[in-house]
């Protein structure tokens, strides 16, 4: 009995050494790796933006940029006539809370939907509902340079079959991102400083 | 040593195959397959995995009681995991984003859990290692012909990209293999009788 005691316990005492020596290994790794991948982390989000700015633009995007849509959930870059504004929205999708970029455009004539693109990552499913990032499908592309006016309509927008609930979680981000730029930024359809 | 290294290097890519004839760790094998690229590169976070926790394992084994043996595996398996994932988190950011999830569910490979069982819990570090190597290896092959099929097959047959598609493949894959070993196995025999024949008559 009592030997049977002390063999249980130094199994014990094997293992919480085993626990403390793996979380100790990886807090390590962890401090070690923090810094680069907080920076790969920021690289990839400017990266993402970029990708929703005219070319020539695309310079004028910074960690600023990112700070104030991921605090305030909208950013803006550039000046007068070509002023872009970013929002970020959530909506639900099959088995994430998908989070959406759109950009807008100051046009002579109301804004002009840049493009949108999905935050990274998420979780729908692989083979279906990974239809929404550009690395799986063109899907995504149908909203670059669109919607001139002032309104995004869902139904002008096709879901995938298969990823209904994916694709259609995307397109009510993009028109919740829209909405919202029309009432904070509608000057009732003419914008003065385009005009030349 | 050599003829062991290539009796267990012919074991895991061929002769006991973990994806083909263990049919082990087919959640991640169907699931990623589904392009050349994701394939190879789940086939290389496994194998490390595989190579980094059988290894630990294995030096871990005098020291693990036995009733204590399945939480000790899976601490140190998923130590194996977060150190593949962070260091890719280090190494590559995007790949890490376009695998995502299957990182970690490397964890979930039931060939990590077999293979510390029935290898690296009673065998030295060095023939663990070339045990873990050779799985590894074999799994990666799987997985990166099974990608290149499914890839080269889906803008044709779109059913390849699905679920449903893997699983022919698997299927087909494992259905191949038995075939090639069955014809080999006839060979052999007959390789066996000819001679006997010949004196015969």
């Amino acid at each position: 009995m009592n030997t049977n005691n002390t063999t249980e316990r130094t199994a014990l005492h094997q293992f919480i050494k085993l626990i403390v020596t793996c979380l100790s290994i990886l807090f390590l790794l962890h401090l070690f790796t923090q810094t680069k991948i907080k920076q790969n982390q920021i690289a990839a989000s400017l990266e993402l933006v970029k990708t929703l700015v005219p070319n020539e633009q695309a310079s004028l995007i910074n960690e600023q940029t990112l700070e104030a849509l991921s605090n305030k959930g909208t950013a803006h870059t550039g000046q007068g006539c070509g002023k872009v504004y970013f929002y970020k929205t959530q909506a639900q999708g099959y088995s994430s809370q998908l989070q959406v970029i759109t950009s807008f455009q100051k046009q002579p004539h109301g804004y002009k939907l840049l493009g949108a693109r999905v935050i990274p990552p998420h979780q729908e499913t692989p083979g279906l509902g990974d239809v929404i990032t550009p690395e799986v499908a063109d899907w995504i592309f149908q909203f670059d340079q669109q919607g001139y006016g002032d309104h995004v309509r869902r139904r002008s927008y096709d879901t995938v079959s298969g990823a209904t609930i994916s694709t259609s979680a995307v397109i009510k981000a993009v028109s919740r991102a829209n909405s919202l730029m029309n009432s904070e930024h509608s000057s009732g359809g003419r914008n003065d400083e385009c005009q030349s | 040593m050599n003829a062991n290294l290539k009796q267990t290097m012919i074991d895991g890519l061929w002769k006991n195959n973990p994806a083909l004839i263990q049919m082990l760790g087919l959640c991640p094998l169907l699931a990623v397959s589904n392009n050349l690229w994701n394939g190879f590169c789940l086939g290389v976070a496994t194998l490390l995995v595989l190579v980094i926790g059988q290894g630990s394992i294995s030096l871990c084994r005098h020291m693990i009681a036995p009733a204590l043996r399945l939480p000790s595996y899976m601490l140190l398996l998923g130590t194996a995991t977060t150190i593949i994932e962070l260091g890719l988190q280090w190494y590559d950011y995007k790949l890490y984003q376009t695998l995502g999830l299957f990182i970690p569910l490397i964890i979930t490979n039931c060939m990590l859990l077999a293979r510390a069982e029935s290898v690296a819990s009673k065998t030295a570090f060095v023939p663990t290692l070339l045990d873990a190597l050779a799985m590894g290896l074999g799994f990666m092959l799987i997985l990166i012909i099974m990608g290149g099929i499914r890839q080269w097959l889906s803008p044709s047959f779109s059913l390849m990209l699905l679920p449903p598609g893997a699983f022919l493949v698997l299927g087909l894959l494992a259905a191949l293999q038995a075939w090639i070993k069955q014809r080999q196995a006839h060979k052999a025999k007959m390789a066996l009788h000819i001679p006997v024949h010949t004196i015969d008559t």
